[in-house]
């Protein structure tokens, strides 16, 4: 429910905003802006469980990295 | 546009950085608990990296004096390898910010409101950080000056109470670590926080005095540095080692023990205050380099009408990320130190270089025109 307001918020918002801006004749400003806010809001719905994160994306990039250097460097974090 | 053109002094940026730094470093205490007591010297180490990272940009900027940070990497690096580099500082900033804001949530559900959804605090501090930014960097700086003091003497007064308690040395014996964990440990302590360092980079175009502003920042960065050694070494003599190991927050642990004789407790208000506003501070000047790398990037010109977005943007961000404790400790653990590398070691290093050759090749055609 809370999210859902805030994701229903972020999608007026943008949109409000896009057509001030449009009519200021920036119209890039207000495309950005607009993705922007659906960004923001497809985040926030249920269905973007799956939506890359930066958090992801550098697991995804550096976990062999770490595994490599960590084992390299002979480091142990099991007792942390 | 943001209301962000005024300039400030070198002892505010040295203020900012320490502020900045300092957020909730202090919190969870990750390289405290690998190292033990040889934490001192992964810690100096980082400071040392941090003061270099600050060095660079300074000598990049001053070599540039009227131009944004931005502008001088498109100089340097090209138009199109400059967009990526902002790319990536974008992403560095939302997990940092996605670090803080779910670094303060989970310290609030922990320790004071156990029934609060997370989302709603994460919320409610990202709301008043795009207010923050909304007032413009002077107003900001000015808030963070008059905070100041307050956090100066709480800290002291707290540090002597928790003193009471230190009954031994509790960084001895010294050298029990091999020299690979202790640069391990250097590396967890760049990566959380003395790394952030590098976003200073942006703002440095705003420093009046450009020859003063790598000290403003690297006194800033020491004091950051003796605050974050001495809140260890008093976890370490008031908790002990084992304890400290298991606590999730250490530093909070050992000054919920501070009492004023018999009739005065829970000190520890006065710390979750100072840890609320730091943190917000840290969250206000990623979000607000964050929107001005932004409108650089996509050209915007009504630059005031994002920082809002921005902020949901990082609500939104910081909700699908790092969800349990344990993710987030074992992320700045595993993956931190590693993916920080980019945004704040080689970027910089890059682009020093390239001054230096561009200054060297201009000075080569100066001696041959003549």
């Amino acid at each position: 429910m809370f999210i859902g307001s805030v994701c229903l918020f972020s999608l007026c918002y943008g949109v409000v905003r896009f057509i001030e801006l449009w009519k200021k004749q920036a119209k890039s400003d207000g495309i950005v802006l607009l993705l922007l806010c659906g960004v923001a809001a497809g985040y926030l719905t249920s269905f973007s469980g799956g939506w890359p994160t930066v958090e992801s994306l550098n697991r995804a990039v550096y976990s062999s990295v770490s595994h490599y250097m960590m084992n390299l460097m002979k480091i142990k974090l099991e007792d942390q | 546009m943001m209301p962000s053109e005024e300039k400030i002094t070198h002892v505010q940026l040295g203020c900012l950085c320490f502020g900045y730094l300092s957020g909730f470093s202090t919190l969870f205490l990750l390289e405290a608990k690998f190292l033990k007591q040889d934490v001192w010297m992964a810690n100096v180490l980082a400071i040392a990296a941090a003061i270099g990272v600050l060095w660079l940009l300074c000598y990049v900027q001053r070599k540039h004096p009227d131009m944004k940070f931005t502008e001088s990497c498109e100089k340097l690096l090209g138009k199109w390898i400059a967009k990526f580099a902002f790319l990536i500082y974008l992403a560095y900033f939302l997990e940092l910010g996605g670090l803080a804001a779910r670094a303060i949530s989970t310290f609030y559900t922990t320790a004071i409101l156990p029934n609060t959804p997370p989302s709603v605090l994460i919320l409610l501090v990202l709301l008043v950080t795009s207010y923050a930014i909304s007032l413009g960097l002077g107003t900001i700086m000015r808030t963070l000056q008059v905070i100041l003091p307050f956090f100066i003497l709480a800290s002291i007064i707290i540090s002597l109470f928790i003193f009471r308690e230190v009954e031994m040395n509790p960084l001895l014996p010294q050298f029990q670590n091999r020299l690979t964990n202790i640069i391990y440990g250097g590396m967890i302590s760049f990566a959380f926080p003395f790394g952030k360092t590098v976003m200073f980079g942006f703002l440095l175009s705003r420093v009046k005095n450009t020859r003063k502003m790598f000290v403003g920042g690297t006194i800033g960065i020491a004091l950051s540095g003796v605050y974050l050694l001495w809140a260890t070494y008093l976890t370490f003599g008031s908790l002990g080692m084992s304890l400290t190991r298991s606590a999730t927050f250490p530093f909070f642990t050992a000054i919920q023990l501070v009492k004023f004789g018999e009739y005065m407790e829970r000190i520890e208000i006065t710390i979750i205050g100072i840890w609320t506003i730091f943190t917000l501070f840290e969250l206000i000047v990623i979000q607000y380099v964050f929107t001005e790398l932004m409108a650089h990037l996509f050209s915007i010109k009504h630059t005031r009408a994002f920082i809002l977005p921005i902020g949901l943007l990082f609500f939104a961000i910081s909700f699908r990320s790092f969800g349990r404790v344990t993710d987030h400790a074992m992320y700045n653990y595993e993956i931190l130190p590693f993916s920080t590398l980019i945004p704040t070691t080689v970027i910089p290093i890059l682009l020093a270089c390239l001054t230096l050759i561009r200054k060297r090749r201009f000075s080569q055609e100066t001696v041959r025109g003549r």
